[in-house]
């Protein structure tokens, strides 16, 4: 796995937004029957979600959490040196949506902008490469990390239909001399790419009028090829697999124990998941970060949404030590042990959409 | 290794949500309401707390009965 550690590298700041819809159980229900839907929420955990509506996308989330976080700093505009977009749900095949959002939020033209195709694991991936880009010279970087995924997902396919909600959000990196190290330890194993997938609809397999047809499948569950398609087992497996390995490491890497975290805060992927982890890890409730069951699973903005959500108040006012982990689609897996805040950490936006 | 399958049966019942008289080895899997994609990922969980094992997802599904269950955990705990 690829370590690194960073120096005087500060998050200045974390926003979040959510679209204004809102689906609930009761929605679910309709579709997929009470009985049904009670059994998979009580496992999941996710009582209701925030989607977009049709012709709102990931990038204008993100511009409002962006917005929201430039009002609030003391930032110059053109003294953001680069911006980076983290996504699965990108608005163009082409251009970068960073480019789209570089112009949308009126940076300078000196501002580097670029797309990292990522999901779950992707917002650790953002700070990564963010972070290197601080030691590497630009003085201040935007790192958008948002999804949505419910534009993805077949409505009638229980496996995913009740779990996924859609975010965007902004995290705010500048040179700080005094910040303390930040400890990255990242993975890959590809092998799993098919177990969460939209396996049609760009090139391997272009769309077609049969790509994107929705037809029943294992479980009486309805999509197409065109859909995302999750077989929850082999990702629950990866998980449980490469997880608590990846947290010991990162907890060596950073020469402490579980004791010297404040707050664990992994990819929201659904309650039965976190909480087996923090089981596994023997790691005391308080310290372990859910905030999914109004906002789902929100694939690359689920570690920036808790940390609004569930440690806004902490964070606003001293500084606290972060152990961050994604993982999923790839399969991908990344995590950080870190120092935040005092930081800027508005309240979750709630975006008109 | 007798006593630790009694507690794993005792265990699958919980984590399927029936009554623990409806779970024995010798049950068909497929006549358990609770044994769906949901009850097979709390199967997956209580493999990994109980045996310390990440079961193979296909070999899980492909189980018929209890006792298939069981000796899938036990032939994979005998792995290094």
């Amino acid at each position: 796995m690829a370590a690194s550690s960073v120096k005087g590298v500060r998050i200045a700041g974390v926003a979040s937004a959510v679209p204004e819809t809102v689906l609930t159980l009761e929605d679910d229900a309709k579709v997929f029957g009470r009985m049904e839907i009670e059994r998979i929420s009580q496992n999941i955990g996710v009582k209701r979600r925030h989607v977009v509506r049709e012709g709102t996308c990931t990038s204008d989330l993100c511009f409002a959490a962006a917005a929201r976080l430039l009002d609030e700093l003391p930032w110059p505009r053109d003294s953001v040196d680069a911006i980076i977009f983290v996504s699965q749900t990108a608005d163009y095949f082409m251009p970068a949506t960073a480019c789209v959002l570089q112009d949308r939020l009126r940076l300078a033209r000196h501002c580097a902008a670029f797309d990292v195709n990522q999901g779950c694991a992707g917002y650790v991936y953002g700070l990564w490469i963010g972070s290197q880009l601080v030691r590497g010279g630009c003085r201040r970087l935007l790192l958008l990390a948002g999804d949505t995924t419910s534009r993805l997902v077949s409505p009638r396919d229980r496996t995913v239909a009740s779990l996924f909600g859609d975010a965007g959000t902004a995290t705010a990196l500048e040179v700080d001399e005094e910040a303390p190290a930040m400890h990255f330890e990242l993975g890959t194993d590809g092998s799993g790419r098919k177990c969460l997938m939209v396996p049609a609809g760009a090139f391997r397999q272009p769309h077609t009028a049969q790509s994107s047809q929705r037809t029943e499948r294992e479980g009486g569950n309805i999509r197409g090829d065109e859909d995302l398609v999750m077989d929850g087992g082999e990702v629950f497996t990866f998980a449980l697999r490469e997880v608590p390995r990846l947290v010991q490491t990162i907890l060596s890497a950073a020469g402490c124990g579980t004791a010297d975290i404040d707050a664990f805060v992994f990819h929201q992927a659904n309650h039965f998941m976190l909480n087996h982890l923090a089981k596994r890890l023997k790691l005391p409730q308080e310290k372990v970060a859910v905030g999914l069951t109004d906002y789902g699973n929100t694939s690359s903005a689920s570690i920036p949404l808790a940390i609004t959500t569930e440690l806004r108040e902490a964070l606003s006012t001293q500084g606290r030590r972060l152990l961050l982990a994604g993982f999923g689609a790839g399969f991908s897996w990344a995590a950080s042990v870190l120092s935040c805040g005092p930081a800027c950490v508005p309240p979750v936006l709630v975006a008109a959409s | 290794m007798v006593d630790a399958n009694a507690e794993f049966v005792r265990r699958l019942a919980e984590a399927l949500n029936e009554d623990s008289a409806a779970v024995q080895e010798n049950t068909r899997l497929a006549d358990l309401e609770g044994w769906d994609s949901v009850g097979q990922l709390s199967v997956i969980a209580l493999v990994d707390e109980c045996f310390n094992r990440r079961l193979n997802v296909d070999a899980l599904r492909k189980c018929q009965s209890v006792s298939d269950l069981l000796h899938l955990i036990n032939g994979q705990s005998q792995q290094p």
